[in-house]
């Protein structure tokens, strides 16, 4: 009973220690290191491999969060509208499949396929991508801005302010940053917040 | 079955008179006096009575948990910032939740648990289910028994309140808030909990 105690124990604090000295990940202005991760067509994909456009949206995304499932329609949206703009889009599923088996690489092709995505869904297997960028939940987007050769974050944080109902919102945080990026302002929203299914992170 | 009941008929007459008139019931006894075994006229009112008291039994512990188990009352962010901040002699637990979530709906019985057995620890929980889902909630917590006070938090404008709660929440559930209201020490934890560890975070608040 005591040595079990002790373990337990034990078991909190290196949890804790693990926790507590996770890095943070990017933040607003931060460069963002390239990353090659597969697609659901098998291929490898690259952040290198967008270096034309003027950017990029990267959504840390999974298919079995209600919340992905809500904002599908609006994230695919996103990618029809500014990909021709310059700012293409590219989802990225971090959870570990062995914690949420609908997740699965099998299950993003099919997810992909139903879908009729026009924009890469990457698989980040050791979910180091989704640790770099200190994404916590889905659809956790990252808005990078080109300069010269370098992304850089421009905006962190949620699609819009309603994920009930996209006619309701009334704050478009992503479309916003992206339209101030492309008339060359300031993003007047750099960071947001919103409730999302945490990742399923390895090991935990 | 009729075939064999039809030698007892003069009992369920007897029976249906004195005790039940139902059709289900009728059924029902022809049903057991059927498969029962060493059945007697005298002792039959008896089995019955023994039922009875069963039936009463369930119906009664049935209606014990459903008056246990907690509804959501559906609030705004002031009644979480009012929890947050009241002074109280107890060590105030939010845990913000969905049914959706499962790792929340995991490390629930933890919270039930904290709150059942531990003397001055005051157990909230926030559920973030939409406000129009509030019946599938209700519905979910008598299943679960869930007997802490939930209240579900209205709020769809997300940003606006995240921070209120933690500056270093990012929004993924489960998250769990420890705070001491009389001192203002408290811990945020943004993932599931395991274990024994909600008691160490109560105790390094206090």
């Amino acid at each position: 009973m005591k040595i079990h105690s002790i373990a337990s124990t034990l078991a909190a604090f290196s949890l804790l220690i693990f926790f507590a000295g996770r890095p943070p990940g990017y933040q607003i202005g931060d460069t963002v290191a390239t990353f090659k991760l597969r697609n659901v067509d098998g291929k490898m994909v690259s952040l290198s491999d967008y270096q034309s456009g003027k950017g990029l949206i990267v959504v840390f995304d999974c298919n079995t969060c209600p919340f992905s499932k809500a904002y599908n329609d609006r994230i695919q949206a996103l990618n029809k509208k500014y990909e021709p703009q310059g700012f293409p889009l590219v989802a990225i599923n971090a959870n570990s499949p062995d914690l949420s088996p609908g997740d699965s690489f099998d299950n993003m092709v099919a997810q992909a396929k139903r879908e009729k995505y026009d924009f890469p869904y990457l698989v980040d297997e050791s979910q180091d991508v989704a640790r770099a960028f200190g994404a916590s939940n889905t659809p956790h987007v990252f808005v990078l801005k080109k300069a010269g050769n370098d992304f850089k974050v421009a905006y962190i944080g949620a699609i819009d302010n309603n994920s009930r109902d996209a006619d309701a919102a009334d704050k478009r945080y992503v479309e916003d940053a992206i339209q101030a990026l492309l008339a060359n302002k300031p993003v007047t929203t750099e960071r947001t917040k919103a409730i999302g299914c945490g990742i399923k992170w390895k090991n935990v | 079955m009729d075939f064999f009941c039809c030698f007892f008929q003069s009992h369920y007459n007897y029976l249906n008179f004195k005790v039940f008139r139902g059709l289900k019931f009728n059924l029902f006894i022809r049903f057991y006096k059927h498969f029962g075994q060493g059945f007697e006229h005298p002792g039959f009112p008896n089995v019955f009575y023994t039922m009875k008291k069963i039936f009463c039994f369930l119906l009664l512990s049935a209606s014990y948990s459903w008056a246990h188990a907690q509804t959501a009352t559906v609030v705004k962010f002031d009644r979480i910032e009012k929890i947050m901040k009241t002074q109280t002699d107890e060590v105030q637990v939010i845990n913000f939740w969905a049914t959706w979530c499962a790792p929340c709906v995991k490390e629930l019985p933890l919270f039930e648990k904290l709150g059942a057995e531990t003397p001055g620890v005051k157990v909230t929980l926030v559920n973030l289910d939409f406000a129009d889902k509030v019946e599938k909630v209700n519905a979910f917590m008598a299943r679960k028994n869930i007997k802490s006070e939930t209240v579900l938090l209205d709020e769809i404008d997300y940003n606006t309140w995240i921070d209120k709660v933690d500056a270093s929440w990012q929004g993924a559930i489960p998250a769990t808030l420890i705070v001491n209201t009389r001192t203002g020490t408290r811990k945020f934890v943004e993932r599931e909990l395991a274990d024994g560890e909600l008691q160490q975070l109560v105790a390094s608040v206090k």
